[in-house]
């Protein structure tokens, strides 16, 4: 066993964790999957690789959810913010007629 | 190797005791450190001091425990350092930040210190105090349950050893001769495996697991195994075939010194060691790389005969264009041992602070390797100490040895070991410490082996597994270690019933010409194929003996191509050479290389026909073969 075999585990351990919800999901398979880099061989033609494009695409999917939900958050804190101070603002506060 | 059973026994029975001196005086200090922060903590409390003060103080009783007395929203900030802390600590011992774990202690009493109101939350004061009694309490139950499990442990294995060690010892296999060693063409496929890796231009690097660079996937064990396994290949099989197989070697030493293979450390002695200015990987520390580079380049140059890595610079670690730390075997060897001595474990850290036995291991092999190399006695001169160190301050209650130690709290990690990863080392400097932990190891495996559908021993192992070279689940790792601890003492039973579990388990692909395991780690298959090329004592003789020293001036094989010519057997006994060639693409004539002959010399080339030639002036001679499945060959001088 290599060295660093306690953190590796705890590493694996949330990699296997994090595959579990995959499956729960059904975005990943059950069983062990193979291990592309153990099909390189010399004089082969390199695996290709994920397209950097398609690798974007996602980031940008994500990206875009991350600042929707900030936006709203945003307006609704501003919405919030501003209806509060409208209300607090004590020179706009109605008197009652006594 | 005669092991007398009894002496083995005697000594695992009479050890010493198990928290060595250094381990309980770190784990005093630090239980005196952490008394002094809790008595600190309180003092703002007793002088009435300001509540940020008092909350700062509640602080360093726990992580967060300042948040708790700030009361409030802020209460929610506990376990939320808490969780941190925990990363902290894992960062601390994955990748030596020592810094990380003291900045999430203090730096959360701070923030508590500073977030407090005009007052704290008073039960805080009885709270987090009677929270750090409970962790302590079941810390400490725990410890002892472990410590009364291990016990229990220890005492059937005293009962069982001494017929463990017998049985071990009659069971082994003997050592196979020089003269029966050759490659089959199964073995071929699978050191293509190597080949294929160890042959790309150098800093490619295709067909590695790319995973990151601290832990055991990173690239650097990788390219070690690779190197081991070629260099016990060449000391076994082929000691007279140079070519490729040399030139696969120096690749992947070349490969290792490429920055992105080292620079992890300039990350870990930074956050580690506070080291801003001197990122030297063989200086201070780090025998994940002294030790496991330092017996790879070792190994080469035992069972090669090139000893080019021993001109000063020849190993040199390139930082960037004006900074580089020239190193070659001496300097990383003599790193090794003055870390030893220098240690107040002996016994040193990897990542900063943290002591692995194993890689304490590959060290001391590493220097094994350098006595036989040089003639030193590097190994005499720490080997005492070191054992000492290990029986009394890395072995548990039961008897094996602990995984990890942290050096600076004497605190110890519980993870499991196992004996036949450690055996395997220690039969290269302490073969009768080998010869027990391998008894204990096969003792306990015993367990595990069962018959398959077809009625033929196997290994069977619970659960989903984990393969430490890609952090997937998979057994191939360790069924691949097993078989090649159980090669290394001769037990092919074991062995067989590992490689059958393999085959059967680990998705085993032949394509192409080369055997693979789909579902396992590149390092996984790297010592698959180690295991399956290893026989009795092949490991200690790759380390501390080499080829004869007929071989190493005898005739070489040089000029083949890969993969059109395989070797499976080069070997000379001084003035001949005995080939065994096989075609890796297609059957036919091809050319090859003979070096290292006596110049203007008359030889014959045997091979059911004969055929004469002269070597040139350089005592060279390039000859044509019609390689047609397995192709021996013989080379004699003609009187």
């Amino acid at each position: 066993m290599p060295c660093c075999a306690l953190a590796a585990f705890i590493v694996g351990q949330i990699i296997i964790g994090l595959d579990g919800i995959k499956r729960f999901f059904g975005i990943a398979p059950s069983a062990i999957l193979d291990n592309p880099a153990t099909e390189w061989r010399l004089g082969s033609v390199p695996a290709p690789r994920k397209s950097p494009r398609r690798l974007g695409l996602r980031w940008a999917a994500v990206v875009a959810v991350i600042e929707i939900a900030l936006v709203a958050g945003g307006a609704y804190g501003l919405h919030a913010h501003f209806g509060h101070g409208h209300d607090s603002n004590p020179a706009q506060i109605e008197q009652c007629p006594r | 190797m005669a092991v007398a059973a009894h002496e083995v026994v005697q000594q695992f029975i009479t050890r010493d005791a198990v928290k060595g001196p250094i381990t309980a005086a770190r784990q005093r200090r630090t239980l005196l450190i952490y008394i002094g922060m809790c008595i600190l903590g309180f003092l703002p409390t007793i002088f009435g001091m300001s509540p940020a003060m008092k909350a700062a103080g509640i602080g360093l009783w726990i992580p967060g425990g300042g948040f708790v007395a700030a009361g409030g929203w802020a209460v929610l900030l506990f376990p939320i350092s808490l969780a941190l802390f925990a990363v902290s600590v894992f960062a601390w011992f994955g990748a030596g930040m020592v810094i990380a774990p003291i900045i999430v202690w203090l730096g959360s009493a701070m923030l508590a210190g500073a977030m407090t109101g005009d007052t704290i939350w008073t039960p805080a004061l009885f709270f987090v105090p009677a929270m750090v009694s409970a962790i302590a309490i079941y810390a400490y139950q725990r410890a002892d349950a472990r410590k009364q499990a291990e016990l229990q442990r220890f005492e059937m294995r005293k009962k069982a050893l001494p017929a463990a060690i017998a049985e071990a010892i009659e069971v082994a296999a003997p050592v196979p001769s020089r003269n029966d060693r050759e490659l089959s063409a199964e073995d071929l496929a699978a050191a293509r495996y190597l080949f294929d890796r160890a042959l790309q231009p150098v800093g490619e690097m295709n067909g590695y697991d790319k995973v990151d660079q601290f832990q055991t996937s990173a690239l650097r064990y990788q390219i070690n195994n690779l190197g081991y396994t070629l260099a016990a290949l060449q000391c076994h099989y082929a000691p007279n075939f140079h070519g490729y197989l040399t030139q696969a070697q120096r690749n992947l030493i070349d490969l290792y010194l490429h920055k992105k293979i080292w620079s992890y450390w300039i990350y870990e002695s930074a956050w580690g060691h506070l080291n801003l200015t001197n990122p030297d990987p063989a200086d201070k520390d780090n025998i994940m790389l002294t030790g496991w580079f330092g017996l790879h380049v070792g190994m080469y140059m035992l069972n090669s005969g090139d000893r080019r890595y021993a001109e000063p610079g020849s190993l040199t670690f390139r930082l960037n264009r004006h900074r580089a730390f020239p190193h070659d075997i001496h300097s990383l060897e003599h790193s090794v041992l003055r870390n030893f001595l220098g240690a107040p474990f002996c016994l040193f850290p990897c990542e900063p602070n943290w002591v692995y036995p194993i890689c304490n291991h590959f060290g001391m092999t590493s220097m094994a390797v350098y006595d036989r190399l040089f003639g030193t006695k590097y190994v005499a001169s720490a080997l005492d100490k070191w054992l000492r160190s290990l029986e009394t301050e890395f072995t548990d209650y039961s008897g094996s040895v602990i995984g990890l130690r942290s050096e600076l709290t004497g605190i110890r990690f519980p993870f499991p070991a196992g004996e036949a990863g450690f055996a395997i080392f220690e039969n290269c400097f302490a073969p009768e410490r080998a010869q027990r932990m391998w008894a204990v190891a096969r003792n306990e495996l015993k367990y595990v082996i069962k018959p398959d559908a077809e009625g033929k021993n196997r290994i069977t192992l619970p659960g989903r597994g984990f393969d430490f070279g890609n952090y997937r689940p998979g057994f191939a790792g360790a069924y691949a270690s097993i078989m090649d601890s159980a090669r290394e003492f001769g037990d092919y039973e074991i062995a067989d019933a590992a490689q059958r579990a393999l085959d059967q388990d680990c998705g085993r692909t032949d394509q192409g010409g080369v055997l693979r395991y789909s579902k396992g780690s590149n390092l996984s298959n790297i010592i698959a194929v180690k295991a399956r090329l290893h026989r009795r004592d092949d490991f200690r003789k790759a380390v501390i003996e080499g080829p004869p020293e007929s071989a190493l001036r005898g005739p070489i094989l040089t000029g083949v191509k890969y993969p059109e010519v395989l070797v499976g057997r080069a070997f000379s006994n001084g003035d001949d050479l005995e080939l065994v060639l096989y075609p890796g693409t297609s059957e036919g004539p091809r050319q090859i290389r003979i070096e290292r002959l006596r110049p203007g010399a008359s030889y014959a080339m045997r091979n059911g026909s004969e055929h004469r030639f002269v070597a040139d002036n350089n005592g060279a001679a390039d000859l044509s073969v019609d390689l047609r499945g397995r192709t021996p060959l013989q080379i004699v001088p003609v009187i």
